[in-house]
């Protein structure tokens, strides 16, 4: 008796249980079996791949499986690497309308030395439901004021944010806009320049002290002495003011663009561009100067009313073609994982096939450096991949198989698993 | 404070009652009387009527009252005579509709109220009953005497408000003590498509169907009101709802609805309401209409035009520019112009065309009815003052016949407001409201040298004006009101200030929530700029505003809410 | 330089089109995706003055038609969205719980751009619906997309079914209840407020009819807000219920049995999918989105996978946009159900022509290629559930409204005529929220605090 109210206790646990939580990864030795090889850097093979200690440890024909291994048949299947969405807030949000649980936004105007690595919540529900449409790797980003904080690119499978860490860290810059904020925005042209230099001004002082607090620093160090004080704002801005890390900055306007382009170039910094929902209109400007660029969401309405209706979409295509690295982010939170079809939709509105998907893969990698690790099928590269029956950006291919740092992460998510509990629900109707 | 109070109420009643002898007596009786009542204008171009200009033509005037007007009529010997040879004689204007004397109210803070969703009718704005006499209390305000200057005789005016502000009159611009210048009235009744401020009706559809209510149950109320008249017997109350009384005229098509129509979409939903509803109206203040124009004249309905054009586009060197005729401007501008022209780009020169487009079809909106056999008529309500000449003159410009613009001006107004007897032309009987000029009014360089209203000269006193114009610096220091303007509805509150100059303290008091004062913080003042954040809430709204004289203009902008227009005025000490 | 030129001419050309009327054209050898009667490969379909003639092979028709060839490209109704807020200028009359008495029709605004941009996703018709923020709200709008006209009435679809928008959950408790402190400001308090307006509008009902037959003589208090709702309780009204979570759904059900009503279409309805087989015994309609969830706690277990759950518990179902961004690509909306779900082709393409064309009442007028229906079609340059398709051209009546070959950049017909050209800057972020909520945010300003300004 008791040890059927056991079970059935159990029982009654798992189905509990069943909507909230996907099934463990698996770690191990995978060989994946005569499959379409996209790999981005080296054109499309048919192949095998072998999975182990989180990399890809060969690919071509692998005739002998290793022992231990387990073999994926995959005939008639397509390989990609991993997809990486350059700025979002996976992570960091957990519930839009309930501020304590968003950890992205932290008070004040200059917070660079607030790191979104530390608020990534591994457990979020939208993890899950992202990785399962091949988005391995995505930029956890604050927001805020003007420096509102250090992005982290993640991977999508960890149980620390150590262990999601994929090596780049950015200090963000939201450049003073001139634009409206809003429909609602009614202030005056002249309020509009006001603000906007006010706001100018207070980078460029902060920028001052930065690059003095730079000197300090390096005579001290030069010196052998050690500071005394605490300031971790400034110690945040040190590598990019050494010109060692990129400065991230957000810039959508056309002419904040253009003077975003000059300050940069005036600061001698090193800087990614996100954003730039108006670089169609500044393309020359853009690719002068040599700047790297995050572009998203593709699906947005223009930001003039007077502009075409289809101009966002175009964006990234039109940049990429004027010669501009161009990457693709789609700036969510929980819908991460409308990131390929937003580089369907830059695809069907003019940028190459192959494009996009670099945008999507290698060209994040470089952007962020670590494309020695991610954004391809190499040999050596870290294992971020997945496995589908098509066309990944085509809205009704469905992806079979996803690998992150080389465990076997399960195509569940809480949408699956709801929708395998309720499709057919028992008891129906009728009771 | 009572006895005050009833001090007053005693004046007001021997001024009604005696106010027909003010004509003669004024107002401090150790000022100088007028000697005579009696003018003479001499050798005038009379523009009696549009299209009817007598040369050489005399008015004698008595009393207030044109006596005769004719090439040979002799100067009576108590008569002031005007010489007006070779000037030009025009009747007074008739504004179809404004809120000429009644003063802006101040800003008053909004009351909390328990329930948004039905709030007392005063704070709804459903005021049909108040009246022109009761806005305007016991002085006018100097917008009658600003309108006055301009050359007209007679304004239509509707009290100011919300939806339903209240009954017009039609009063004479003449006199400055509000009981003599009634000429008419409670003659329509005032409507618009304004929200109350956070309570029903907040947006223009909750308004369009208050309306509906209303006038259905004006219908019922009077109908059963008739029947309680008839036989009361067993039968309750009538209501004794003083709003649904004030609307029984409408029900009864005895008095029209003035509705405040600017844009083509109020046009289209006054002319829903009054298709469902059936009363008589006239759309008001119309701004873009033309593209309506045909269910417009379908419904045959008197339209009144807007005086109000869009900013003017001059053609400078072939490149438009903003007409801006500030002085400082101009030189910024002038080291500009040194440089080579730059080819505008495709996008801006096209923008640059529709916008010049767009401003064509206002100022050209007259010409179109008029093309139309529309009979219009102008109203100045939400006009400036100063451009009301120039936008007529510019109206003329895009098709606009003189004739018809001096019609929209005079008699058809005069028609509308049933008025004709008394007003629109220069004739033998009608009232002396009349103003001459040096050139056809028309004429761009024309100048008002007289203006006869009332019987009484009214010296054009544009120089005085211009002294007055220039605004000194006022005190900071004080209570002021505040309105800011959301979209469909608006907030206000008050701001203390404190101090001078650099050394400001400033703290602001919603009405939202009376009595929590919110410190102000980042205080700046650069000349009339003055910049402040308050914060409530942990949500930081920043103040920036221009001061001028007891007014303040700017807005508050509140992180990614956007910004909203705020609008100000010191409060009397 | 000469593409804005010729961009300019073809503006005027679009904007001079005039409202309500009709077209006849002839589209010849598409792939016809009727919806209702199979995929006809090269094959025509000939409008006439604004209504579908024929549909068939080698049609041919007088001189005045428009031919359009549409070799190659897939041709299939006009997209309903059966959940909008575009071209309306209000959207909440947010000061009372039951605002029936409002209609957002009266706040048409033919001049947005939106609509320009929903034709050229192939969207021809929207409900344009009042907002969330009480527990009854107002009427709403089915509109075509007539853009071009200057005349409110000339959006208005004809003879369209009275819908009324009614709200429950979050919304109409954060606005009243915790705003104002006003029932509702839970569940149960939504519920209450039903139950009471509905029963005061019998008793509305009753008091007029003995008025009107003599029984009493002082007439009640006329009230457009008790006679929407005495409409509602005579079935001549199509309720439209923005809705959450399952017990919710449950709720209103039993409340509408009660009172004998049973026209009934959810929107949002995230948790419709533990519910699909009560809703489908209702006969209630669901019409929710592809993807959205987590914006706010009650939808936070939610599935993408809803439509496909509801679709195959026999619920009629639609894909809304509720953002004048989605509405751009409705097509791209109904085609995630093939990744979430697995449903087919046709299902699909269901769930944004025929589905909430039923929803709206107006299923025997619009929604599939049949004979005698509206000339209402959009033309794909590929098959319309690829993400790689392109709208090419919309039709409404029989009427180009958009052609990608004649697009002009600058599609506005209302310009300011003291705009300034850079005026026009949207913050992309702050565009995208959807507009259930609209001008209830600016009732918050010095008043409620900021996590207010949130989502639908």
């Amino acid at each position: 008796m008791k040890i059927i109210n056991i079970i059935i206790t159990t029982l009654f646990m798992t189905c509990v249980l069943q909507a909230q939580m996907v099934s463990k990864s698996q770690s191990g030795t995978f060989l994946l079996k005569n499959a379409t090889l996209h790999t981005v850097s080296n054109g499309t093979t048919v192949g095998d791949i072998l999975i182990k200690d989180g990399k890809i440890a060969d690919m071509g024909t692998i005739t002998q499986a290793e022992a231990g291994s387990t073999t994926i048949e995959l005939t008639g299947m397509h390989v990609y690497p991993g997809m990486i969405d350059g700025g979002t807030k996976l992570g960091l949000s957990e519930v839009g309308s309930v501020s304590l649980t968003q950890d992205y936004r932290e008070l004040g105007d200059f917070t660079p030395h607030m790191q979104a690595l530390t608020a990534v919540n591994p457990n979020s529900v939208s993890i899950p439901v992202t990785r399962t449409n091949g988005v391995t790797t995505v930029i956890a980003k604050t927001e805020g004021g003007l420096f509102p904080g250090t992005a982290a690119l993640i991977n999508l499978h960890g149980y620390t944010p150590q262990q999601m860490y994929a090596g780049f860290k950015g200090v963000q810059m939201n450049f003073p806009a001139t634009g409206r904020r809003g429909r609602w925005d009614r202030r005056k042209d002249e309020d509009i320049k006001k603000d906007s230099e006010k706001a100018l001004k207070k980078l460029n002082d902060i920028w001052k002290k930065a690059v003095q607090y730079a000197k300090i620093d390096s005579a001290a160090t030069a010196s052998g002495k050690k500071r005394d004080d605490y300031n971790p704002q400034m110690d945040a801005l040190l590598p990019i003011v050494n010109g060692t890390a990129p400065l991230m900055i957000e810039v959508n306007k056309d002419k904040d663009i253009k003077a975003a382009i000059k300050w940069v170039e005036k600061n001698k910094i090193k800087a990614i561009f996100t954003g730039v929902s108006e670089g169609y209109r500044v393309t020359e400007e853009l690719a002068a100067a040599g700047v790297s660029v995050i572009t998203g969401p593709v699906l947005s309405i223009p930001g003039r009313s007077s502009a075409s209706y289809d101009i966002a979409y175009k964006n990234a295509g039109i940049m990429q073609k004027a010669g501009i690295k161009v990457a693709i982010r789609t700036n969510e939170t929980e819908n991460v994982r409308n990131l390929p079809f937003n580089a369907g939709f830059a695809v069907a509105y003019g940028m190459g096939v192959e494009e996009a998907l670099k945008a999507v893969t290698i060209i994040p990698a470089e952007i962020f450096g670590v494309d020695d690790q991610l954004g391809s099928l190499d040999k050596g590269k870290v294992a971020n991949l997945f496995v589908c029956d098509g066309d990944p950006f085509e809205t009704k291919t469905q992806i079979e198989y996803l690998f992150i740092a080389g465990y076997k992460v399960p195509i569940e998510s809480r949408h699956t698993l709801l929708y395998d509990e309720f499709l057919k629900r028992d008891p129906g109707v009728d009771r | 404070m009572i006895i005050e109070t009833s001090c007053k109420r005693l004046l007001w009643m021997v001024i009604a009652i005696f106010g027909c002898f003010q004509f003669a007596v004024s107002q401090n009786s150790n000022d100088a009387k007028e000697v005579t009542t009696t003018y003479y204008v001499k050798n005038a171009f009379v523009v009696q009527k549009p299209g009817t200009t007598l040369s050489n033509t005399s008015i004698l005037i008595k009393d207030g009252m044109i006596k005769s007007v004719g090439p040979n009529i002799s100067i009576p010997f108590d008569a002031e005579v005007i010489d007006a040879d070779s000037m030009y004689v025009y009747a007074g204007f008739i504004d179809a509709c404004s809120h000429a004397g009644i003063a802006k109210k101040e800003n008053k803070e909004r009351p909390r109220v328990d329930n948004p969703g039905s709030p007392p009718k005063d704070l709804a704005g459903i005021t049909p009953q108040y009246t022109v006499r009761e806005a305007i209390g016991e002085k006018l305000d100097k917008s009658m005497k600003d309108i006055r200057e301009l050359g007209f005789g007679f304004v239509h005016v509707v009290p100011r408000g919300r939806m339903l502000p209240g009954q017009g009159s039609v009063l004479s611009t003449g006199n400055l003590k509000p009981a003599q210048s009634i000429l008419k009235e409670n003659v329509s009744e005032f409507a618009q498509f304004k929200p109350a401020r956070g309570m029903f009706p907040a947006t223009t559809i909750g308004v369009m169907s208050q309306f509906r209510d209303l006038i259905k149950n004006a219908k019922y109320s009077n109908d059963y009101k008739k029947s309680y008249a008839l036989n009361p017997k067993g039968l309750d109350r009538p209501s004794q709802s003083e709003e649904l009384a004030a609307l029984y005229p409408v029900v009864e098509n005895k008095m029209p609805v003035f509705f405040y129509a600017p844009k083509v979409k109020d046009v289209n939903r006054a002319l829903i309401l009054q298709k469902e509803l059936g009363y008589d109206m006239v759309l008001t203040g119309v701004r873009q209409g033309w593209p309506l124009m045909t269910s417009m004249a379908a419904t045959r309905n008197p339209i009144v035009l807007s005086l109000n054009l869009p900013e003017e586009i001059k053609e400078k060197d072939g490149k438009e520019e903003e007409s801006k005729s500030d002085p400082k401007d101009e030189k910024k501008k002038k080291p500009k112009k040194k440089k080579p022209e730059k080819e505008e780009d495709p996008e801006t020169k096209m923008l640059k065309e529709k916008k010049k487009k767009s401003h064509d079809q206002y100022v050209s909106q007259a010409a179109m009815f008029e093309k139309e056999n529309f009979k219009f008529s102008f109203s100045t309500l939400d006009t400036k003052l100063k451009d009301v000449k120039n936008n007529i003159l510019r109206m003329i410009k895009g098709g606009l016949s003189e004739d018809a613009a001096l019609s929209a001006l005079t008699t058809n107004p005069a028609s509308l407001l049933g008025i004709s007897s008394m007003a629109g032309t220069i004739e033998q009987g009608k009232i002396a409201n009349i103003f001459i000029t040096d050139k056809p009014y028309f004429d761009e360089k024309s100048k008002i040298k007289y203006l006869i209203i009332d019987g009484a000269v009214k010296q054009n006193n544009e120089e005085k004006k211009k002294k007055s114009g220039d605004g000194e610096a006022t005190e900071l220091a004080g209570v002021w009101s505040y309105e800011v303007e959301i979209p469909g509805q608006s907030q206000s509150g008050s701001i203390n200030i404190e101090g001078s100059g650099d050394d400001l303290t400033i703290s602001l008091d919603s009405s939202e929530e009376p009595g929590e004062f919110m410190e102000a913080t980042n205080v700046s003042l650069d000349g009339d700029s003055l910049s402040f954040d308050v914060t409530d809430d942990g949500i930081t709204y920043s103040i920036s505003v221009v001061i001028d004289g007891t007014s303040m203009d700017g807005n508050v902008s509140v992180g990614e809410f956007g910004s909203f227009p705020m609008t100000g005025s010191k409060k009397p000490e | 330089m000469k593409k804005y030129i010729i961009s300019l001419c073809t503006m005027m050309v679009a904007v001079m089109a005039i409202g309500q009327e009709t077209g006849s054209i002839l589209i010849k050898n598409g792939t016809v995706l009727t919806i209702t009667n199979g995929v006809k490969e090269n094959t025509d379909v000939l409008i006439k003055n604004g209504k579908i003639e024929k549909i068939g092979k080698d049609l041919s028709a007088d001189r005045s038609t428009q031919v359009i060839d549409a070799k190659g490209q897939y041709v299939m109704p006009g997209i309903v969205d059966a959940h909008s807020h575009i071209a309306l200028e209000t959207v909440n009359e947010a000061t009372n719980p039951v605002t029936s008495e409002v209609f957002v029709g009266d706040g048409i605004d033919p001049q947005d751009v939106g609509i320009y941009r929903a034709l050229a996703g192939g969207v021809t018709i929207s409900h344009a619906m009042h907002g969330s923020a009480n527990a009854i709200g107002g009427e709403c709008e089915t509109i075509k997309h007539r853009y071009g006209a200057w005349d409110p009435d000339d959006l208005r679809m004809a003879n369209a079914p009275r819908t009324i928008k009614f709200a429950l959950g979050e919304n109409p408790i954060r606005v009243h209840g915790e705003g104002r402190n006003i029932t509702p400001n839970t569940r149960m308090g939504v519920e209450q407020v039903f139950r009471s307006a509905f029963s005061e509008a019998q008793l509305y009902k009753k008091a007029w009819a003995d008025f009107n037959s003599k029984k009493t003589k002082t007439p009640p208090t006329y009230s457009r807000r008790m006679e929407t709702l005495v409409d509602i309780l005579d079935g001549e009204i199509i309720i439209h219920c923005h809705s959450y979570r399952a017990d919710e759904l449950l709720m209103l059900m039993n409340v509408l049995e009660d009172y004998g009503v049973s026209r009934l279409c959810f929107q949002h309805v995230n948790e419709g999918f533990k519910v699909a087989p009560e809703l489908a015994e209702f006969g209630a309609g669901a019409s929710v989105f592809s993807d959205w969830w987590a914006y706010k706690f009650e939808v936070y277990y939610s599935t993408a996978y809803n439509a496909a759950i509801l679709v195959k518990n026999g619920v009629v179902t639609s894909i809304n946009s509720d953002s004048g961004e989605l509405i751009r690509h409705l097509y791209h909306e109904a085609a995630k159900t093939q990744r979430y779900g697995n449903l087919t082709d046709n299902e699909a393409l269901r769930l944004i022509t025929i589905n909430p064309a039923i929803q709206l009442g107006i299923g025997d007028r619009v929604g599939s290629i049949e004979k005698g229906k509206d000339g209402d079609i959009a033309i794909f340059s590929g098959h319309p559930l690829s993400v790689y398709t392109i709208p090419q051209m919309t039709i409404v009546d029989g009427i180009v409204r958009f052609d990608i070959n004649n697009d002009a950049q600058d599609m506005r017909i209302d310009i300011d005529p003291e705009e300034k050209f850079d005026d026009t800057f949207i913050n992309l972020h702050a565009e995208d929220e959807e507009r259930c909520m609209q001008d209830v945010y600016s009732e918050l300003f010095l008043g409620e605090s900021a996590h207010s300004h949130s989502h639908h």
